[in-house]
């Protein structure tokens, strides 16, 4: 100062010596004297250096000031004027220090500031061996032009100082990662979370090798499975898996991974990942939520048996973990789905003793009306249900629950008392599917009664409350269907009619293709003649106005009305993916029978893709299955049917499909397989008939051909002892049993057989009986 | 990430100017060909893959050359262009455009050599064009730089004009463009760029989640230094708003839905019990008036928790933060003044308590 005053200098001299004094107050922390010196420095001087310096200052006092956001006063100039203070290793420096000071006032937004005005070490290396080669190049430039030995001479200065800034950087420890870690810290502060994730994304693609990496890419794990941006939460965590599996973070991100599928209801996927978990890891620390989640995964698969054993694993090895409740109401849920009613209804009572007042406390009151019900116990059920309306008015389950007390008197006779319980529905809740399962309840009831003006006058008002909205078809079909009750034919088959050309475009219409299932027969009963001429009015009109759906309705309907029209029908392409589900198994039919599998099958696979969850999807297996068997494409026949059996597992068509799985299993050579699918048709009630002693026959002949005689032996005999009123297997299985008791050298017991069978006088029409008079009387020759 | 680096470079090329008094339509440049030497010669235009040169002391007569015959070249910029770049300091982007239009227009389609002092004249007279929303001029910047003979420089003028039809409004045609772009990586120069496209598309097709995760990935790669950052920064503020107001959207009509179910509710249980007690004293049934007359519809709504304000949203204050961030960090970008304009409460000016210089007398 005292040289100021009393030796004015020249101006680069003065600048130099206040930027000097500037340093030296900052480094006494005294800023406010600082401030105007530094300040003054930059207004006045065109020099990098010092401006650099002078830069470096006052971010320090700033941030000791507590004034940081003045901060943001320097960014226009760092980005234009000041670029080089970037590049100044002092500079950098003071703005990592300076971002942790504030991140650690909580003061984040100039934290993050400042991390991001620092330069990774490698971007200042590099960024100033660019500056160096500009300068080397101006230098060559200014040198081949003349352009003067001053420019050189500065030129030269600041090339020193580059190099004596790049061999201070050579001696630092790298420190980029840690800068990076610091800004992706600063970015989750803020809960800028996308942010944050990338940011810690970069540090493990950069620098998979750095020590930051692993808890970079757990940090962008954890962030993506906050976001729920579950891909992503896939992705990197089974990356992490990989690479990190003796991490102290395996354990959570996994079962990140696994929650992310969870998410994506891609549960098979979960399940394989908590399986491999589990295998790899027996002491994973968070093992109860591992196994919870696997066994919720195998609930949403429907793979109850599983599901309960790994929650019966995590209620009984970790009782004393977070997830006894929850865990106990998935279990009891289990029960309720799979169905063991007895079971749901134990286990809900019993969270309900335990966990009165858990938030599942709603759920789990409704649940257990529900399982009340199904178990039977229709006056608890009731009693349950009541109590639960009267305890939460504003339930979700509102509708539902009167929906079910609308079953329960429906069940107990009290007609009166079921159409008041699922009127309420209406009110209660505004899940289409639930209203329209009281309303057709209600219409069935009516018709019950033989109400029939009631289901007329019901089923209209709700057509024209919901709309198109609603079953509008099915409904309509509903009301032609009283109407004929009423006698009121005529105006049925015009109301039919009507429906079919208002609603008929709709491919999801349901009702339409029931109607025009009856159209044909009863326009023929009206009118006194054959529909097909105004059927094929219809379909010109159709055509004509571009609704292919309607048109291949109509052609349906004709086919009804007079079959030989069929043979003009032609396929046109798109069709299959404009038909109704009724028009495609009846196109599916058509061209099966002309010999063109391709295109039936290509109906029938559009059939199951669409309306996957309907009776028209089990029919359409079974063809595929039978066109499959006639091309020989055993394993194609075999999927197909497998698919009837797991979709539709007590259908009637399930018990003959899984008989045909054995036929075809055994007609090529794998009788073990085969053996098991007949053995599965024994094991359904509901399959009792013609499939049963068909299967013991099948049974024995595949023991048969696997040479156990005397285990098939035994099944023939079933035959004949329990189903002899199925004459055709009774005959065949007697034969049979007779050849396995020669091959047994039980000669005699064969013929005893034989004779038995021939007293039987229903097995005189079949083709075994003679067979059995021959085999006897050779028997009895030697 | 070697984004947009340019507003660094032209930082540094201010120190270094070697302005000459040439005009625009005369520039001169020195180019150093393969052998090594250096020729002093004038643009003189490019085509059919070649460029153009004329040797400095003729008026007339041109040579053509391939890009890739040249090592590097420095082009001898007028005054005007760094007047230009003073004028894009102030903020006057208009002024800016035309100061650095004639020498950009003609010194662009050398950027097919590599080495070269071109790039930062172009892309600030871009930044100018779209700072004063002349896009139009724009586009026909980078439509010349997409038929450049460099690849590079060429997707860098497709990208940008992807960029700017977004500006436009032309969303179909700019998705078109950056689809033809690919999944440019990280050390891809078009990488930011691409992103911030994408993100804008987004946003326009209301994908917010996957908008600001583009977005997000421009702020975190990119420097303070980048072109493009003050745009992203108010693009990643407008993701975020936009997600909040959509987030709030929803609450809303849960609590509509709960509102409304327990409306249907105490209809049913007044109604039930009025109908009862209708039956006991033997009077009509009760009118839907009647029931509803009962209902306090107010008390029932009241009892269902409010949604809280947009401004109570965590992620609209996030997007607050990110506007007062950009407006204080870039206040002479276009960018700011959107920003301030969405901020609900706008910071102080931070410059206003500057202490004056004072040098000790």
């Amino acid at each position: 100062v005292k040289f100021l005053r009393e030796y004015p200098p020249a101006p680069d001299v003065r600048f130099e010596v206040l930027t000097k004094i500037g340093e030296c107050h900052v480094a006494d922390d005294k800023h406010k004297e600082a401030l105007p010196l530094l300040i003054a420095v930059l207004d006045g001087t065109f020099d990098p250096g010092l401006r650099t310096r002078s830069l470096t200052g006052l971010v320090k006092s700033y941030i000791a000031l507590h004034t940081p956001a003045e901060i943001y006063t320097l960014i226009p100039r760092l980005q234009n004027r000041d670029a080089a203070a970037l590049y100044s290793l002092e500079f950098n420096l003071v703005a990592i220090k300076g971002g942790d000071e504030l991140f650690e006032r909580q003061d984040y937004a100039v934290a993050l500031l400042l991390y991001k005005l620092a330069r990774s070490k490698e971007a200042l290396a590099a960024g100033l061996a660019r500056w160096e080669q500009a300068l080397q190049r101006d230098k060559k430039n200014a040198l081949a032009s003349g352009r003067g030995f001053q420019r050189v001479l500065a030129i030269n200065e600041r090339l020193t100082t580059i190099a004596a800034e790049r061999a201070q950087i050579e001696t630092i420890e790298n420190y980029t990662d840690e800068l990076r870690v610091r800004i992706a810290r600063a970015f989750l502060a803020m809960n800028r979370k996308w942010e944050a994730l990338w940011t810690y994304r970069g540090i493990h693609q950069d620098s998979p090798d750095a020590k930051q990496a692993e808890s970079a890419l757990y940090g962008a794990v954890s962030i993506s499975s906050d976001l729920e941006a579950n891909d992503k939460a896939v992705a990197l965590g089974r990356l992490f898996m990989t690479e990190k599996p003796d991490s102290p973070f395996y354990d959570e991100v996994s079962l990140s991974v696994g929650r992310a599928y969870i998410r994506e209801e891609k549960y098979r996927d979960a399940i394989g990942l908590f399986k491999e978990v589990l295998a790899a890891r027996p002491q994973h620390k968070l093992a109860d939520h591992v196994m919870y989640l696997q066994g919720y995964s195998h609930l949403f698969l429907d793979q109850y048996e599983p599901a309960l054993a790994l929650f019966d694993r995590v209620l009984k090895e970790y009782s004393d973990g977070g997830l006894a409740e929850t865990v106990a109401y998935w279990k009891s849920f289990t029960y309720l789905f799979q169905p063991d009613y007895e079971k749901a209804v134990e286990g809900f009572t019993a969270f309900l003793a335990k966990h009165s007042g858990s938030a599942l406390a709603e759920d789990v009151n409704f649940r257990l009306g529900a399982a009340l019900y199904g178990s039977g116990d229709l006056d608890a059920a009731r009693a349950q249900l009541d109590k639960f309306i009267q305890a939460y008015p504003a339930s979700e389950f509102q509708g539902e629950a009167h929906s079910l007390l609308g079953d329960i008197a429906g069940a107990g006779g009290r007609l009166d008392e079921a159409v008041r319980q699922y009127s309420m529905v209406e009110e209660l809740t505004d899940k289409l599917d639930k209203i329209n399962y009281a309303i057709f309840q209600i219409g069935k009831i009516y018709e019950t009664l033989g109400e029939w003006q009631k289901v007329k006058d019901h089923f209209r008002s709700y057509v024209e409350r919901y709309g198109e909205q609603g079953q509008h078809s099915e409904a309509t079909f509903r009301i032609g269907y009283a109407m004929k009750q009423l006698g009121e034919v005529a105006a049925a088959v015009e109301l039919y009619i009507g429906a079919a050309r208002r609603f008929g475009h709709l491919r999801d219409a349901l009702g339409i293709d029931n109607l025009l299932g009856e159209l044909p027969n009863d326009y023929q009963v009206v009118k006194g003649k054959s529909p097909a001429p105004l059927f094929r009015g219809e379909i010109a009109s159709s055509d004509a106005a571009k609704k292919r759906t309607l048109a291949l309705r109509w052609h349906m309907a004709l086919a009804a009305a007079e079959p030989a029209s069929a043979e003009d029908f032609k396929l046109q392409p798109g069709d299959i993916e404009q038909a109704s589900p009724a028009t495609l198994e009846w196109i599916g039919g058509l061209l099966t029978k002309r010999g063109e599998t391709g295109p039936a099958a290509a109906a029938y696979r559009e059939l199951i893709a669409k309306y996957a969850d309907s009776d028209w999807a089990v029919s359409a297996s079974m063809a595929l299955a039978e066109i499959a068997v006639k091309a020989r494409k055993v394993d194609e026949a075999l999927e197909h049917l497998e698919r009837v059996t797991e979709q539709f597992p007590t259908s009637d068509e399930a018990g003959l499909a899984m008989k045909l799985q054995g036929d075809l299993l055994r007609q090529n050579g794998r009788f073990a397989d085969a053996i098991i699918r007949y053995e599965k048709v024994l094991e359904v009630k509901e399959w009792r008939g013609p499939l049963w002693p068909e299967s013991l026959y099948w049974i024995g002949v595949a023991h048969q051909e696997l040479g156990k005689t005397a285990e098939a032996f035994g099944y023939f005999q079933r035959v004949y002892v329990l189903y002899q009123h199925f004459t055709e297997w009774t005959a065949r299985a007697y034969l049979r049993s007779a050849q396995c008791l020669v091959k047994l050298d039980r000669a005699a017991e064969a013929q005893a057989t034989l004779r038995e069978m021939l007293g039987v006088e229903d097995l005189r029409e079949t083709q075994e009986y003679k067979a059995a008079e021959q085999q006897l009387a050779q028997l009895t020759s030697r | 990430m070697s984004a947009p680096t340019y507003s660094a470079i032209v930082g540094l090329a201010a120190l270094l100017w070697s302005a000459s008094a040439l005009q625009a339509q005369d520039l001169t440049a020195q180019v150093t060909l393969q052998t090594g030497r250096v020729e002093t010669m004038a643009l003189a235009g490019s085509g059919g893959g070649q460029l153009k040169f004329r040797p400095a002391s003729q008026q007339s007569g041109s040579i053509s050359i391939s890009p890739a015959t040249a090592l590097q070249i420095q082009v001898n910029f007028p005054e005007s262009v760094a007047v230009g770049f003073g004028a894009m300091e102030k903020g006057d982007w208009a002024a800016a455009a035309r100061l650095l239009g004639p020498s950009a227009n003609a010194a662009a389609p050398y950027l097919a050599i590599a080495n070269n002092n071109i790039a930062p004249v172009v892309m600030t007279y871009g930044d100018a064009l779209r700072y004063s929303r002349q896009f139009d001029a724009a586009i026909g910047l980078f439509e010349k730089l997409q038929s450049a003979p460099s690849p590079s420089v060429a997707r860098l003028g497709s990208a940008w004009k992807a960029y700017l039809l977004i500006n436009k409004g032309d969303i179909p045609g700019a998705r078109a463009l950056v689809e033809t772009l690919g999944d440019p990586q990280r050390e891809d120069e078009i990488f930011g760029l691409v992103r911030l496209a994408r993100a804008m598309i987004f946003l326009h097709t209301e994908q917010h989640r996957a908008a600001v995760d583009q977005i997000a990935q421009v702020i975190a790669f990119s420097g303070l230094e980048s072109s493009i950052y003050p745009e992203a920064l108010y693009v990643d503020g407008l993701c975020y708003e936009a997600i909040a107001a959509a987030e709030r959207r929803k609450a809303e009509q849960e609590r509509d839905e709960a509102v409304k179910r327990a409306l249907f509710t105490a209809r049913v249980r007044v109604g039930r019990e009025m109908w009862t007690a209708a039956q006991q004293q033997g009077l009509p049934p009760p009118t839907e008036k009647e029931i509803l007359a009962k209902i306090d519809a107010d008390a029932i709504s009241a009892r269902i928790p409010a949604v809280p304000p947009l401004e109570e949203a965590e992620k609209y204050q996030v997007s607050q933060q990110i506007y007062t961030h950009l407006a204080r960090t870039f206040p002479r970008t276009p960018w700011a003044a959107e920003a301030l304009k969405r901020l609900k409460n706008p910071p102080a000016s931070t410059s206003s308590k500057k202490p004056s210089p004072v040098t000790p007398s």
